[in-house]
């Protein structure tokens, strides 16, 4: 379950985003992400390292760059 | 400083709040009067309900920003550079009025007698799992007071709509709402609850019961 892969590798759920978050690793995924990706290859997005300054979301639709900048403002939080 | 747009949206929505009342009022007196005639026909064991709501405003908020977004909800973020597309004024449903029904025969009568005097109002129905229409929806303005604002009303069956309250509340504001799970359950009661419906208005004899 990739519910299960989030949980060991420390994901959180923030309910206000309908996202679950690693703060460390500054990765987001969507519950629709997480509800639409097969197993194998869900887990490899979660191994996935993020190289950038920013963070990396893993969505069905990727957000636009200003969405995306809001995101990071309000998980800065 | 710099409003939000969540900021402004919930000004909008009680500068709006005295209009949404005024319109749900005036639907509801309407929906009530237009079927007076067949709730006083109806037999002891058929039942016409009216329940009225006001959308309340985080939900209302939701929803814009989902409409705004186009659907894309993911993240549950407003696009700070689009602040114009998101309004109240978007939503179809800041008034609503569900009509509940019982049995079938009676729904089909309702529906269409509202449907004979709401002549202008678009048709959406509630689709079930399978996308097959399970409830009646319509959307439209209302002619008085020059208001801006859509509203809705529903002819529901009976048995679905005491459930929908229910499930509504339980699941749709949790996390169980992307549980494909309780989808699946969920879909197995709306069948079993619309087969029982059925069942009872083609197995009674329509002078099973003397009128009320």
């Amino acid at each position: 379950m990739n519910r299960d892969v989030l949980q060991q590798a420390n994901y959180r759920y923030n309910f206000d985003r309908d996202l679950y978050v690693n703060h460390e690793a500054r990765k987001a995924f969507s519950l629709e992400f997480v509800a639409d990706t097969a197993e194998d290859e869900f887990a490899k997005h979660v191994r996935e390292m993020n190289n950038g300054n920013g963070w990396t979301f893993y969505f069905n639709t990727q957000p636009s760059e200003s969405v995306k900048r809001e995101l990071e403002r309000l998980l800065a939080k | 400083m710099e409003r939000t747009i969540l900021d402004r949206l919930r000004d909008e929505y009680f500068d709006l709040l005295p209009t949404i009342r005024r319109v749900l009022n005036r639907l509801e007196t309407e929906i009530r009067f237009h079927t007076l005639a067949i709730q006083q026909r109806l037999k002891s064991h058929e039942q016409l309900i009216v329940k009225s709501r006001i959308k309340e405003c985080e939900s209302a908020v939701d929803t814009v920003r989902r409409k705004g977004n186009h659907g894309k909800g993911e993240g549950k973020v407003f696009d700070p550079e689009r602040p114009e597309d998101y309004s109240m004024l978007n939503l179809p449903d800041l008034a609503g009025v569900r009509v509940l029904v019982f049995p079938d025969s009676r729904l089909i009568e309702v529906d269409e007698t509202l449907r004979n005097h709401f002549v202008h109002w678009r048709y959406d129905p509630v689709p079930n799992s399978e996308n097959a229409p399970i409830a009646h929806k319509y959307i439209g303005k209302l002619d008085f007071a020059k208001s801006q604002i859509l509203s809705e009303y529903q002819v529901v069956p009976m048995l679905l709509g005491l459930y929908w309250e229910v499930e509504h509340s339980a699941r749709y504001k949790s996390v169980l709402k992307q549980s494909q799970r309780m989808s699946d359950l969920s879909a197995k009661v709306e069948t079993a609850l619309s087969e029982f419906e059925a069942g009872i208005a083609s197995l009674l004899p329509d002078n099973s019961a003397s009128d009320s």
